[in-house]
């Protein structure tokens, strides 16, 4: 055990100098309770984090084959030598919906446009979403529903009952924007 | 007329049982212990002798008889004895102790030497009393224990070597042996039994070599006087039989005062020893200078979080890195003791983040302080590193911890 004397008073000195980054104190005295000195620590965060932003969307097409089917009878109308138009017509398709997932860590819009061949300009075609506000994938699973969007292709009009063989009328255009 | 006759016859056979003269004070002054006597400025009452102003140009002889004694001589008045002085026996040497005492600071100056002339235990106390011997002579045989006590403000000066077994100064008294010019140059003779008291308000001035009769008792050791001396001196050892007495820079001391109110003296070229029962202190003083730097930190994020599309998830390529402004702590020891510093830091209670930091140095001992080498005072710096990730919230400085010096 160290004999103690203290002769100084506790000087507590601030630096006078050009700064206040530095202070000097003095200690004088080793016995437990007086024989220390603190300071405060400091600290602040300096972000310069960038996050790129990246779009990745996925487009999955359906088979985009339609076929117009004509039904019914054509009656022969002997008093006035003509037929009696009593058939139906109507539209089936296979594979008729486009889908859309987002995969970005932004949101996108998806849009879905049907555009007739100079041809085949009769016929026209209305998606059941022309467009959709897709989320960002940020924080969501690879299958959370919201991130995708199918939109199904209806025709209307006619074709030629020559056309027995599928035959390009037109295209789909998917819009990511 | 038988009167008359009556008061000569007297006369006579007092002067015959006092073997003086009291007139004839240019002869040696034989007193005999237990029969009093008087003459012109002294007189003796047995037991003391009383010198009032006296000039015995002759020696003082005290005429002991068969058996040890003490004798005292009290100066009321200056007064000096060219000769010796000394004790006479008959047949056989017994011890004396001599006691000196003054009043109204008048002092006894004997040319000669002071003798006792014994052959066993003999002291001379100085009390109060300013004495001034031509020389000094306790224990006859030199083997017998010689005790000298110099007290109540006595002043004694010896101008001769002594030769002591035990020397005593307190109150404020002082002791002066000169040996300058004697043989040897040789203030005082130790012999194996030597003992020194000596208080911190008397003085002792001694001129001339100090011999150790070492060669008379194998176990004496000037080593064992080394705790005694005062603070900052210290012993060199000179040839075999002396030992030099210098500072601490090399220099030989040629007196030694001791008390605030001590006189100084002046010798040069003749080396010195004392022995003292030291009783100065030299108090603990722990002053030690921290200096602080500003403690302040900055936790710099930088490169990419890169999209994967593929695992739709952030790929972390960023990197954390921590800047200081003054990391560092300096402790320097001014204190005439040496010291451990140890620097620790602590995570302030209120911070989740995951924050750690550490001193390069955790612990150092620092030397005591030089005496006129405070530029160059012992001292030791210690860096703290952060680890760790701070929130990113705190975008301006705020308190995280602290860190602490601690001193033993």
């Amino acid at each position: 055990m160290k004999k103690i004397i203290s002769i100084f008073a506790v000087i507590a000195m601030l630096c006078a100098f050009s700064t206040t980054a530095f202070a000097a104190t003095t200690i004088d005295s080793v016995t437990n309770g007086s024989n220390s000195d603190s300071h405060d620590v400091m600290a602040q965060y300096n972000g310069g984090v960038s996050t790129p932003d990246v779009y990745s969307v996925d487009v999955e097409w359906g088979a985009m084959e339609f076929t117009y089917n004509v039904g019914g009878t054509k009656d022969w109308n002997a008093a006035d030598h003509s037929y009696s138009d009593n058939s139906t017509a109507s539209w089936t398709a296979s594979g008729n919906t486009v889908t859309v997932t987002n995969h970005s860590n932004k949101e996108v819009t998806a849009s879905f446009e049907f555009e007739a061949l100079a041809a085949y300009s009769a016929i026209t075609g209305d998606f059941n979403f022309a467009s959709a506000l897709l989320p960002s994938a940020v924080g969501k699973t690879l299958t959370d529903t919201t991130l995708t969007v199918t939109s199904s292709l209806t025709l209307l009009g006619t074709i030629s009952d020559t056309l027995t063989d599928f035959t390009e009328i037109g295209s789909v255009t998917v819009t990511i924007s | 007329m038988k009167k008359l006759l009556a008061f000569i016859l007297s006369l006579v056979l007092l002067t015959l049982l006092c073997g003086v003269s009291a007139f004839a004070l240019d002869e040696n002054l034989t007193l005999t212990y237990g029969a009093s006597a008087s003459g012109e400025n002294w007189s003796f009452d047995g037991s003391t002798l009383t010198l009032s102003g006296a000039n015995i140009d002759g020696s003082v002889i005290f005429s002991c008889g068969k058996t040890g004694r003490s004798i005292s001589v009290l100066t009321t008045a200056d007064s000096t004895v060219s000769g010796d002085m000394y004790a006479a026996f008959d047949n056989y040497s017994y011890s004396v102790n001599y006691s000196f005492a003054s009043q109204s600071g008048a002092v006894f100056t004997l040319d000669g030497a002071l003798r006792a002339g014994g052959n066993n235990n003999e002291t001379l106390c100085v009390n109060g009393a300013r004495v001034s011997l031509g020389g000094l002579n306790l224990g006859a045989s030199g083997a017998a224990e010689s005790f000298l006590v110099v007290k109540n403000g006595g002043r004694l000066t010896v101008n001769d070597s002594v030769t002591l077994q035990s020397i005593s100064l307190s109150d404020a008294s002082e002791l002066t042996i000169d040996a300058v010019g004697s043989y040897g140059d040789s203030a005082l003779y130790l012999n194996s039994l030597f003992a020194f008291s000596m208080d911190d308000t008397s003085s002792i001035f001694l001129y001339g070599n100090v011999m150790a009769l070492s060669a008379e008792n194998p176990d004496y050791d000037f080593a064992d006087f080394l705790p005694f001396l005062p603070s900052g001196v210290r012993v060199a050892t000179g040839d075999e039989n002396y030992t030099t007495v210098v500072d601490k820079n090399g220099d030989y001391i040629a007196e030694l005062v001791m008390g605030a109110a001590a006189a100084t003296g002046t010798a040069e070229e003749h080396k010195v020893f004392v022995k003292a029962e030291n009783s100065m202190t030299t108090p603990d003083v722990y002053s030690v200078e921290v200096e602080w730097g500003a403690m302040e930190f900055t936790y710099t994020k930088s490169g990419s979080m890169d999209w994967d599309a593929v695992k739709q998830s952030y790929t972390d390529n960023t990197t954390g890195a921590w800047t200081a402004a003054g990391n560092e702590v300096t402790v320097t020891n001014h204190s005439n003791k040496a010291v451990t510093a140890s620097f620790s830091f602590a995570k302030d209670s209120t911070i989740t983040d995951n924050i750690t930091g550490w001193f390069d140095v955790t612990s150092e001992q620092l030397d005591a302080g030089v005496v006129g080498e405070y530029d160059s005072a012992d001292k030791a710096t210690s860096a703290l590193t952060i680890e760790g990730e701070l929130d990113s919230a705190k975008t301006a400085f705020a308190k995280i911890g602290t860190v602490t010096v601690t001193i033993q």
